[in-house]
């Protein structure tokens, strides 16, 4: 079946890659935090945060394109709900839009506002992508786990990483079985064949749950997940986790 | 006579929609010793093995090696019955190689470095140790159920539970199977329908059809018993037919050859 991956650049071997899971975890925290606790007028600020951001991607060895077309991927959803703000902030208009009978006033608090939201989301979403593509993802829920997020959570997403494949695996079996079944185009007996695909694949996914459930407890699961790791924090780390800290101490009050 | 390491009387069991899957089995296996357990579709072999560690219990008594299966020995029960599911997705299910086969011995609250031997040892077993780091997603079927097996072994357990571990296995990672179950010397008691497999490897087969051990002995006594299998949608393994030999001849002599001569 196929092979995809989530974290396709994380098995690299770049300074950030080396760095320990959980000084990566601490550094882009407080990285999205600082973007986000910055008043948007201060344009320099988040020029800076920009280039700093850059030359992480840079030391990275990941390739820039890569990381440009995953964080578009995500930026639509953001776009909706950034593109209603300049007209529903009351301020002074600055220009006013004509659609058809509807007059949109634009102004220039509700524009602020949008620039506010689309560049702390585009930095915070630059931010992830990095973090999950310079770690392996079992070493990042791990750190976690170290970290005290609440284990049921660390579980539910380690859940996700292992079967979201092999659901849709399941998912790729159904429709080439359909498909080899069905060959009239009929819309109304197609939407009607989607939802039992559906309902289906919910039926599987239930039963293999219960299935992995009953393999945990015949290997002696009893309500505590117990992981090994070898993780371990080294000088490098700290000068790493305090120089970026440092840096963004700098850009943030600085004045801008 | 040597005590028996697992010893089931009279287990029943009735599934919530009504199905009786168990009707009152009795069986017993010596140490040491590997059991076939065969028998048709929905004969409640997956059943009868989730009884063996405790998963499901309803009626009748579980005995291994001299513990009573119950609330209280569960624990115990867990770390010496090595279960291993049949659909390696639902026997690996951490994120890393490494990580499924510590599970184990971590829930027995081993040491950090004796998980870490337990691991490496069970992986260089069933020759898997250059996939410790990697995903389960990534590996192959043939891949899986081998790592499968090492998710039990890393718990050294006495007894080792397959079911159907040959299923779906091309014919080079079932040899390899084979090869792996022959060399390990604990007590194992395999699900099958793969009746060629049970020739090779196990010592002694049961047969169980609807919820009740029907007959069991030698695998030469039963396997070759024509009339026993039939009536219990079983068939005499290939290897096992006294006419085996004359129906390859037969062939080769009277319907291949003119076929070929038909095509030139």
């Amino acid at each position: 079946m196929k092979h995809a991956f989530l974290d396709e650049y994380s098995r690299l071997d770049s300074v950030l890659h080396r760095r320990d899971p959980r000084a990566k975890i601490g550094v882009f925290f407080l990285f999205i935090l600082f973007v986000v606790l910055t008043p948007a007028v201060q344009i320099r600020a988040f020029l800076l945060y920009s280039i700093l951001l850059a030359g992480l991607v840079l030391a990275s060895a990941i390739p820039p394109k890569f990381i440009l077309k995953k964080s578009f991927e995500m930026m639509p959803i953001v776009f909706c709900i950034a593109a209603f703000v300049p007209f529903a902030k009351p301020g002074v208009v600055m220009f006013t839009i004509n659609a058809g009978f509807i007059r949109l006033p634009v102004t220039h608090t509700g524009l602020l506002l949008m620039w506010n939201v689309l560049i702390k989301a585009y930095l915070s979403i630059v931010c992830s992508i990095l973090l999950i593509n310079t770690t392996d993802f079992a070493d990042l829920l791990k750190a976690f786990e170290r970290l005290r997020v609440p284990g049921l959570l660390v579980m539910i997403v380690s859940f996700m990483y292992r079967y979201l494949f092999v659901i849709e695996d399941e998912l790729e079996r159904i429709q080439t079985a359909r498909q080899s079944r069905s060959f009239r185009k009929n819309g109304w007996l197609q939407i009607r064949t989607l939802a039992n695909i559906v309902g289906v694949l919910f039926i599987r996914s239930y039963e293999k749950a219960e299935v992995v459930y009953t393999a945990m407890c015949c290997r002696g699961y009893t309500g505590t997940n117990r992981t090994l790791h070898t993780m371990a924090l080294t000088k490098n780390d700290l000068y790493f986790f305090a120089l970026i800290i440092i840096m963004l101490i700098t850009i943030r009050f600085s004045g801008g | 006579m040597e005590r028996n390491i697992v010893e089931l009387k009279d287990v029943r069991f009735i599934y919530p929609d009504g199905t009786a899957a168990l009707a009152g089995v009795d069986l017993s296996v010596a140490p040491g010793e590997t059991l076939g357990l065969i028998g048709p579709n929905g004969a409640g072999k997956s059943t009868l093995l989730l009884h063996l560690n405790g998963i499901l219990k309803q009626h009748g008594s579980v005995m291994v090696s001299g513990l009573e299966v119950g609330e209280r020995n569960l624990p115990a029960i867990r770390s010496q019955v090595g279960l291993v599911f049949q659909d390696p997705d639902a026997q690996l299910f951490m994120p890393t190689v490494f990580d499924d086969v510590a599970f184990g011995p971590l829930n027995m609250g081993l040491h950090k470095t004796a998980v870490q031997d337990a691991v490496i040892s069970a992986l260089e077993l069933v020759d898997m140790l250059p996939a410790m780091k990697r995903s389960s997603h990534h590996l192959s079927f043939g891949e899986k159920k081998r790592i499968s097996i090492a998710t039990v072994l890393s718990m050294n357990p006495k007894i080792l539970v397959l079911d159907e571990p040959t299923s779906n296995l091309d014919p080079k990672h079932r040899r390899g199977l084979i090869d792996l179950l022959k060399d390990l010397p604990i007590t194992k008691i395999i699900a099958t329908h793969d009746l060629e497999f049970v020739v090779e490897i196990c010592g002694r087969v049961a047969i169980l059809d609807r919820g009740a051990i029907v007959s069991h002995g030698s695998v030469l006594s039963i396997l070759s018993d024509k009339p026993l299998l039939e009536s219990h949608g079983l068939e005499v393994p290939h290897s096992l037919r006294k006419d085996a030999h004359h129906h390859i001849g037969a062939l080769g002599e009277s319907s291949l050859h003119p076929t070929l001569e038909s095509i030139k």
